[in-house]
């Protein structure tokens, strides 16, 4: 089965068995390696990119379902060894970071959330996380991360 | 943002050393929210294959055999090792010897697996899996640690299934308990936990020219595997290298099961002579990692009516499930531990390990004590409310300090910050006025705090010392930039971070030029296991002794450039400095260089000696970390549910090192203890996990975060790298019993399991309506 | 190896057709968020999948002639920012709301959440309680399904194996019409109910309606103790009586089980409390 889709900005093409998920097509045949999978049943939000604009775990979407659809990843936020997001500059800045393996979906839940709210509250920050589980952080840098990624000025 | 350093005690200043102390920017951040850190799924080798296991789904059975033959007809099936294919010994037990890789002949537990599949894909091998045929006749099976006590429980192994016994007797107990005004005396239960790391267990083996293979994989204790895999191949241990990648959490689970996958990966390499890469789903993940001990514990406790403990006797039967893994240290951790931080002079303790056909159960962040913790601390405030004292001035009454001696009959002699985190946590809490206030709640939401302390013995202590000591491998390039190899495992606490700051200060060179790897056996002795919030400590030790080293020898050549005596050279923040001159440290390394100088050296660290006698007296660990909860909740009376609002968790680390990620590893520590205290049971049916997922077991959401204030307290420990000790396992142990204290006050009733869920305190609520 | 059939219509002629050709073993499929999930754990292997997300003109959120019609392709996101769902439907915007997580409340449709039957589906609790219609399209033609008709246990609705659901439709709530949702889960974020209320109240009518959800095979409604509310509240000397009364009623309509979640006694006494607080809310202007 052949997909063609938009991958952070760039058309992609990849051939793939029926049953592949958007996590397996971006991770084993784009190898866009930066989004992780923490359960494959989406409930973790470890493998969560941004599908037309909308936060989803992509270990729960078929590929077949993204045809002609435009996926971001972590690897879409900055360029390869170039000028971080302020997003994820921010979880660097904050201490947001241990493990690190739920980092790249949080950080594209939030930039999910910061796209439409740009201004979020604590609390909406907390709902919009609240499908990225984390086991080191205790979430309070996170959400301290993302209210500091909301203030920095896009123009700047 | 508040400037963090404001929080250490002991504000830095110019004699301060430049990076120790400093929320120095962890160095793995930048690859991480890249999402170019590589964890082992991330890797692949040419050829490579991939695996699954069979799992035959019974909890206790004959194993009559295994035919591969149904999935090696699947087109892109390439093999199917079996136990009978093992070159080696079919063993890889971490202490005691009673766990094969796959078992032979009985099945002890659903997750033992008999078979290891081999195909082009993950799917293919995942679907192949399930067409391989095993035959087995079920046996009675027992999956209750009491049960299993008893003389006609089925045995799980041969011999009876009670295989731990750690006592500890000080005093006399009847003596103790006649002189008591009041006696509490409780049942509590704890059941299994699981580690939710997010990153599931994982690992490809390689195998390499010259007959040996690599291990790669996301694991804390990479000797372990190194042993393991040697064992199951037969193979010298200097066959088998055994690399750590970027590990996704670990929090004890990834102690004893990266044994048992990556040997199982090995052997498939082997056996196909390709790398082999296999991953766990995370619901084998949750039927594959050892969890955290269910146990039962009673607890007796005599006090005067002044409030001073006279007497505590415990029993404790901790469900080990099938097989030992790590039960032989954790228990007897639980053991010396299980009175709490108080000075009792008449002690019993009785700590069991029992076999049952359930999930194995092994290290998990608080290594055995936060179930007996539950016990001690909830009978604690039992005791006050019986006795009308306030709870923190019965734990300050009491409470262990420096010249005061442990259960074990320890005379602790220095780094002992117990008392002050009891006092910080009260007051930085305002304890006194919630108390109060917060008992005048008569609404259908009332509000309650509640407190728990704990001591936690750093490293292994008396049962582990033949793991205790940890290496480090400094070397300085000719450009003055530094490399660092340590035996201790990062998996997201920060240690490689840390370490950079330790090797900073100590060694003077700049903090940019240094990098630490992770593990890698070929290049550091076995520095045994990253557990029991030792690694920092020894690590850090390693790193200091290398660069102590190091600097003698490049002080020499210092001194030379620089026309001053070796004595008077000194190294610091990037410079090295004598006889009023001053030269950069790249400077010295390349004068090394020039003149045939090593600027390599080997670190190394022992711990201090401990003693455990069959009495269980002794010094049982070095040194002790000390920590304070206040929780405080919001209960829904009509509901039952529960609001956790506030947690101040004072800590007693002896030297702050990174305020930063040690107030990181705090905060994450208070909601693992929310999980405990709050949400978290991993249900078994008949061995059957019920909730082997993150929709069935539950784990805190951001949404459920309380507000944290972290306080440090530094009670320096004499031994520790820059008067540091161990923090990993504290942050999450004190907590749970907290939250359930402050439900106690919100609601006037007690619980004796955790979690305390909403059902619970409504269940309880309706039961004392009705009478 | 698990290799379906993908088909992907782009209208509902296309779907309702590609479906009917599917036979026995086709499944529709939109957000997938429970499909999916189902796939991956080998529960669920259809050998056609009939891929409904590039279906036009099935989504979003209509008002007109007095109706609220959701597109059975309207995401859980979509519908609970609504505004005129969030004014006049509110207890469907809170369900919506409470879905999981972000993630699957931007994929995951009303029409899959309502086709997929389960009895702990948060929108459905809401959808009962505004006494919500199915719309139901095959080859053969249209049909309107009750939603109290619609479920027949977990899982199993009266759908045909060629019938797909093009919409979900309620009267739109009056102006001084109130509502009321709450779920009772394991913790206060991707929480499946233990229990969950979705209620509204007419003052104009004077009647109530209360539908549960996780207490019984499928979402329930408490028809008894709506018509004592119905028969009493406009004489009630004793409103605060009378909600007791109602909310004791409501339980008898709750048949729970056990499960890992809770136990069917904590259930029952849910029950009760969420339906005395939902009357006291709505009708009496009181938060207890």
């Amino acid at each position: 089965m052949q997909v063609v889709l938009t991958v952070n900005g760039r058309t992609r093409t990849a051939e793939v068995p029926p049953a592949t998920t958007l996590l397996e097509l971006l991770r084993e045949h784009l190898g866009l390696r930066g989004t992780k999978c923490g359960c494959g049943n989406g409930e973790c939000g470890a493998c969560t990119v941004i599908l037309d604009g909308e936060p989803v775990t992509s270990c729960i979407v078929f590929a077949a379902q993204c045809q002609g659809r435009e996926v971001v990843t972590i690897e879409g936020l900055s360029s390869e060894g170039g000028e971080l997001d302020r997003i994820q500059q921010a979880f660097i800045d904050a201490g947001a970071v241990q493990c690190g393996y739920c980092t790249p979906g949080m950080i594209m839940s939030a930039a999910a959330l910061l796209a439409k709210n740009p201004h979020p509250s604590r609390d909406d920050i907390a709902v919009a996380l609240s499908g990225n589980l984390c086991r080191c952080t205790g979430y309070v840098k996170i959400v301290d991360a993302v209210e500091a990624a909301s203030l920095v000025n896009e123009e700047d | 943002m508040t400037d963090r350093t404001d929080k250490s005690p002991c504000a830095p200043d110019a004699s301060s050393p430049p990076h120790v102390g400093r929320s120095v920017t962890r160095v793995d951040a930048e690859d991480k929210v890249r999402g170019t850190a590589r964890y082992v799924d991330d890797l692949t080798f040419p050829n490579m294959l991939h695996a699954a296991l069979v799992f035959p789904g019974v909890a206790h059975a004959h194993l009559k055999g295994v035919d591969p033959s149904p999935a090696l007809a699947i087109p892109g099936v390439h093999a199917v090792a079996v136990a009978a294919d093992i070159p080696g010994e079919n063993q890889i037990g971490c202490v005691d010897k009673d766990q094969p890789l796959m078992p032979e002949d009985r099945i002890r537990y659903t997750g033992d697996a008999v078979a290891v599949v081999v195909a082009d894909t993950p799917t293919l091998a995942r679907e192949a899996a399930l067409a391989v045929r095993v035959d087995t006749a079920e046996l009675p099976a027992v999956f209750d640690a009491e049960e299993a006590m008893r003389p006609d429980a089925p045995s799980v192994h041969d011999g009876g299934n009670t295989f731990l016994h750690f006592r500890v007797r000080k005093g006399d107990i009847a003596k103790g308990f006649e002189e008591a005004d009041t006696v509490v005396e409780r049942v509590f239960h704890t059941y299994h936990q699981e580690h939710s790391y997010l990153e599931p267990l994982g690992t490809i083996a390689v195998p390499e020219e010259g007959g040996s293979i690599t291990i790669y994989g996301t694991m804390q204790c990479p000797y372990y595997v190194q042993k393991a895999v040697a064992t199951v191949l037969g193979l010298p241990l200097s066959r088998v290298r055994v690399r750590q990648t970027v590990t996704g959490g670990g929090f004890g689970g990834k102690e004893d099961a990266p044994n048992e996958i990556c040997a199982c990966a090995a052997l498939a390499a082997w056996k196909t002579g390709r790398p082999v890469k296999l991953i766990h789903t995370r619901e084998e993940d949750f039927y594959r990692s050892s969890k955290r001990h269910p146990m039962s514990v009673s607890f007796k406790l005599g006090a005067k009516a002044n409030g001073r403990f006279t007497a505590v006797e415990i029993r404790v039967v901790a469900d080990a499930g099938a097989y030992s893994t790590l039960s032989p240290v954790v228990i007897f951790r639980a053991a010396a531990h299980a009175t709490g931080p108080y000075e009792i002079p008449n002690v019993k303790t009785d700590a069991y390990g029992v076999y049952t056909n359930r999930q194995t159960t092994g290290a998990f962040r608080g290594f055995g004590q936060p179930q007996t913790i539950f016990a001690n601390e909830s009978v604690v405030d039992e005791m006050a409310e019986r006795l009308g004292i306030d709870p923190v001035e019965l734990r300050l009454k009491n409470c262990l300090a420096v010249g005061k001696r442990t259960a074990t009959g320890q005379l602790l002699t220095e780094s002992v910050g117990l008392p002050e985190t009891i006092e910080k946590a009260r007051d930085v809490s305002d304890w006194e006025k919630k108390r109060v206030s917060y008992a005048g709640d008569n609404g259908r939401i009332r509000r309650g705090i509640g407190i728990g302390s704990i001591y936690y013995g750093v490293s292994l202590g008396a049962k582990g010392l033949l793991l205790d000591a940890s290496g480090a491998h400094l070397n300085v390039y000719r450009d003055g930039s530094v490399r660092i190899a340590v035996g201790g495992t990062e998996m997201g606490q920060g240690l490689l971070t840390v370490l950079c700051q330790i090797a900073a200060d100590s060694l003077g060179a700049p903090i940019e030029s240094i990098h630490v790897d992770h593990v890698d056996t070929s290049v550091v002795p076995d520095s045994g296991p990253s557990v029991a919030s030792r690694t920092t400590l020894m690590s850090g030790n390693a790193v200091i002794d290398a660069a102590t080293k190091l600097k003698a020898t490049m002080g020499k050549v210092a001194a030379d450039m620089l026309g001053a005596s070796p004595d008077a050279i000194e190294f610091r923040g990037g410079f090295v400095r004598g006889g009023g001159g001053s030269v950069t440290f790249a400077d010295v390394a390349n004068e090394c260089w020039l003149r045939n100088v090593n600027t390599a050296a080997e670190g190394w660290y022992a711990a201090p000696e401990s003693t455990f006698d069959e009495n269980g007296q002794g010094n049982a660990y070095a040194v002790y970390s000390y920590a304070t909860h206040v929780a405080e909740v919001e209960v829904d009376t009509e509901s039952g549910e529960i609001r956790l609002i506030r947690v101040t968790a004072a800590h007693d680390v002896g030297r702050i090192l990174n305020p930063v990620t040690l107030e990181g590893q705090i905060e994450g520590g208070v909601l693992q203890c929310a999980g405990m205290g709050l949400y978290e049971r991993m249900k078994t049916s008949s061995g059957d996990i019920t909730t082997p997922d993150f929709s069935t077991y539950i784990i805190p959401t951001a949404m459920d975060v309380p507000e944290i204030e972290s306080v440090f307290i530094e009670a320096r420990y004499s031994k520790g790298p820059f008067g540091a000790k161990g923090i990993g396992e504290t942050p999450a142990m004190p907590g749970a019993v907290a939250i359930a204290n402050a439900v106690t006050h919100a609601t006037g009733i007690r619980f004796y399991e955790l979690p305390v869920t909403a059902e619970a305190v409504r269940l309880a609520l309706s039961e004392r309506r009705d009478q | 190896m698990y290799e379906p059939v993908w088909r992907h219509p782009k209208s509902l002629d296309e779907a309702v057709k590609a479906i009917g050709d599917a036979g026995e073993s086709g499944r529709l499929i939109a957000g997938g968020t429970d499909l999916a999930v189902l796939i991956r754990k080998g529960v669920s292997r259809p050998d056609v999948l009939v891929d409904l997300s590039g279906v036009c003109g099935h989504a979003g959120v209509t008002v007109a002639d007095g109706r609220i019609a959701l597109g059975a392709l309207a995401t859980h996101a979509e519908i609970g920012a609504h505004p005129v769902v969030r004014e006049r439907a509110g207890l469907l915007a809170r369900a919506c709301s409470a879905v999981g997580s972000a993630q699957t409340r931007s994929r995951g449709t009303v029409g899959g959440n309502v086709a997929n039957a389960s009895p702990a589906a948060d929108s459905v609790a809401a959808l009962a309680a505004l006494d919500g219609d199915v719309h139901v399209l095959s080859v053969r033609g249209d049909r309107v399904v009750p939603l109290a008709g619609f479920f027949k246990g977990p899982g199993a609705t009266v759908l045909a194996r060629d019938e797909l659901i093009t919409g979900i439709s309620f009267d739109l709530p009056g102006s001084d019409a109130r509502s009321y949702y709450r779920k009772v889960g394991q913790r206060n974020a991707l929480a499946i109910a233990i229990v969950s209320i979705g209620a509204t109240f007419d003052p104009e009518t004077g009647t109530v309606r209360l539908a549960f959800g996780s207490v019984a095979p499928t979402v329930v409604r408490a028809r008894a103790a709506e018509a004592l509310f119905a028969s009493e509240w406009g004489t009630s000397g004793n409103r605060p009586a009378l909600v007791g009364a109602v909310a004791r009623l409501a339980a008898e309509a709750a048949s729970p089980i056990d499960d890992v979640r809770a136990t069917a006694e904590y259930r029952m006494m849910l029950v009760e409390t969420l339906a005395a607080s939902s009357l006291k809310e709505m009708c009496l202007g009181t938060c207890a």
